[in-house]
């Protein structure tokens, strides 16, 4: 058994804690980026996604019919 | 007698060391442990063993399916869930409640494939509750799951689905940060040993912090699966023993039998539920009663397939109290994804690791 220095151990924490709020702010919109292409291409989407796509709602804009996020994200409608 | 497999071997193993490692695979000790292991699985398949499911679903007919306990709430309660997408799946959902336990509203999302499932409920008290699984091969799954919020906690197991055995691994709050291995450790296994008969056993490993001693601890189960009936028993390592006995009387109505006795010494506590469940042509109907005395009915019914009502009521007669829950749930698919489906058809459907 090895013991983690005080340096080591600081640093896994803030990685810990770091990973911890990106989880809890990014992941429900990493699932609606992922779902809402509604198109046959979103599994390739999915496990490829070029660099120019990540801009600005790249699966709103391309799926086909377009989903509007009003829509999505409102239990009224 | 012991020379005859090392004076059989060496014409044979000329021809066939060709690469560096033939000499690892091709030596007449490991060929005979792969003969041993090759005849050995062959007589295990010509068994026809089928899977046994896993160990914490071992009692699922009585638990899960005939007892309203897993399906009741007590408030009201409302979920709109939105199905955008069929292939991979998608789905929103809103879900209001009033109640006590229930958060007023949360908000959750779902996408699977057949390869990921990845789910997400956002409550309004801020806490995030998500569920992540990948599908590695066919046979083995990781499934972890978060909650961050007021209390953070992370499990992560490993499943291995064989042609007749299941076995998991699990792990709960893993931490190495104390500078010693610190959580709690689940190993699960079940295996059928003939077509109707499963055992299987499952070992707790837990240390809550450094500063405390580890504790272990094993469990024993076991499952019979006749043509219409189920009977299960679990003898956990704390003394407790759990009995299940599950019957289809008909095609509509399934009643089931779970019995736990509290075998500490010196004292002893038990109880029994006895539970049915109808299935009607647009509603479900569970009732179940306790040895304590404790009555619980729910009624399930479609009024309009998007719209679902849940009816239930809890009557405890020791304490003279009663619970009353109703529900409604609404699913609304997109708009063009009925057609789409319809299209598409059931094939289409993805394997989703649950």
């Amino acid at each position: 058994m090895f013991a983690l220095s005080e340096e080591s151990k600081e640093r896994v924490g803030r990685i810990i804690e770091l990973s911890r709020v990106a989880m809890h702010y990014g992941y429900i919109p990493l699932i609606l980026y992922l779902g809402m292409p509604s198109s046959n291409t979103a599994q390739q989407r999915c496990l490829a996604i070029p660099l120019r796509t990540l801009t600005a709602f790249p699966g709103y804009t391309r799926s086909d019919p377009r989903p509007s996020i009003i829509r999505l994200l409102s239990p009224l409608s | 007698m012991d020379a005859t497999p090392i004076v059989k071997s060496p014409s044979t193993l000329a021809s066939s060391t060709s690469s560096t490692f033939g000499a690892l695979v091709n030596n007449p000790i490991s060929r005979s442990l792969a003969n041993v292991y090759q005849s050995f699985s062959d007589r295990r398949e010509r068994l026809g063993l089928t899977n046994p499911g896993a160990v914490e679903n071992i009692a699922k007919e009585v638990q899960r399916e005939v007892s309203p306990a897993m399906h009741m709430h007590t408030g009201l309660r409302a979920d709109i869930t939105k199905a955008i997408d069929f292939a991979p799946l998608c789905q929103v959902s809103h879900q209001f409640a009033m109640g006590d336990r229930l958060q007023p509203y949360a908000f959750a999302a779902l996408y699977g494939t057949n390869k990921v499932f990845m789910q997400g409920s956002l409550d309004s008290d801020g806490m995030l509750s998500s569920r992540f699984n990948y599908r590695w091969t066919d046979s083995l799954v990781t499934k972890s799951q978060f909650q961050i919020g007021a209390q953070d906690m992370a499990s992560i197991e490993h499943e291995y689905v064989g042609a007749d055995f299941t076995s998991s691994l699990k792990m709960l709050n893993p931490s190495y940060l104390e500078g010693g291995l610190t959580g709690i450790f689940i190993g699960q296994h079940l295996q059928s040993v003939t077509r109707k008969l499963a055992l299987g056993m499952e070992a707790v490993w837990q240390r809550a912090a450094l500063n405390q001693p580890p504790e272990a601890a094993m469990s024993y189960v076991a499952r019979y699966k006749s043509n219409d009936w189920i009977a299960t028993a679990q003898l956990h390592a704390q003394g407790a023993l759990n009995a299940t006995y599950w019957r289809r009387l008909s095609d509509k109505v399934q009643a089931g039998v779970d019995m736990t006795l509290q075998v500490v010494p010196g004292q002893g506590e038990g109880i029994t539920t006895v539970g049915a469940k109808y299935d009607f042509r647009m509603s479900v109907f569970r009732a179940q009663v306790d040895s304590k005395g404790k009555l619980s009915c729910l009624l399930e019914r479609v009024v309009a397939p998007p719209v679902r009502l849940s009816f239930g009521i809890d009557l405890d007669h020791a304490t003279q109290q009663a619970k009353l829950g109703l529900g409604i749930t609404i699913e609304a698919p997109s708009e063009g994804l009925e057609e789409k489906q319809e299209a598409l058809g059931v094939a289409a459907a993805p394997n989703i690791p649950f």
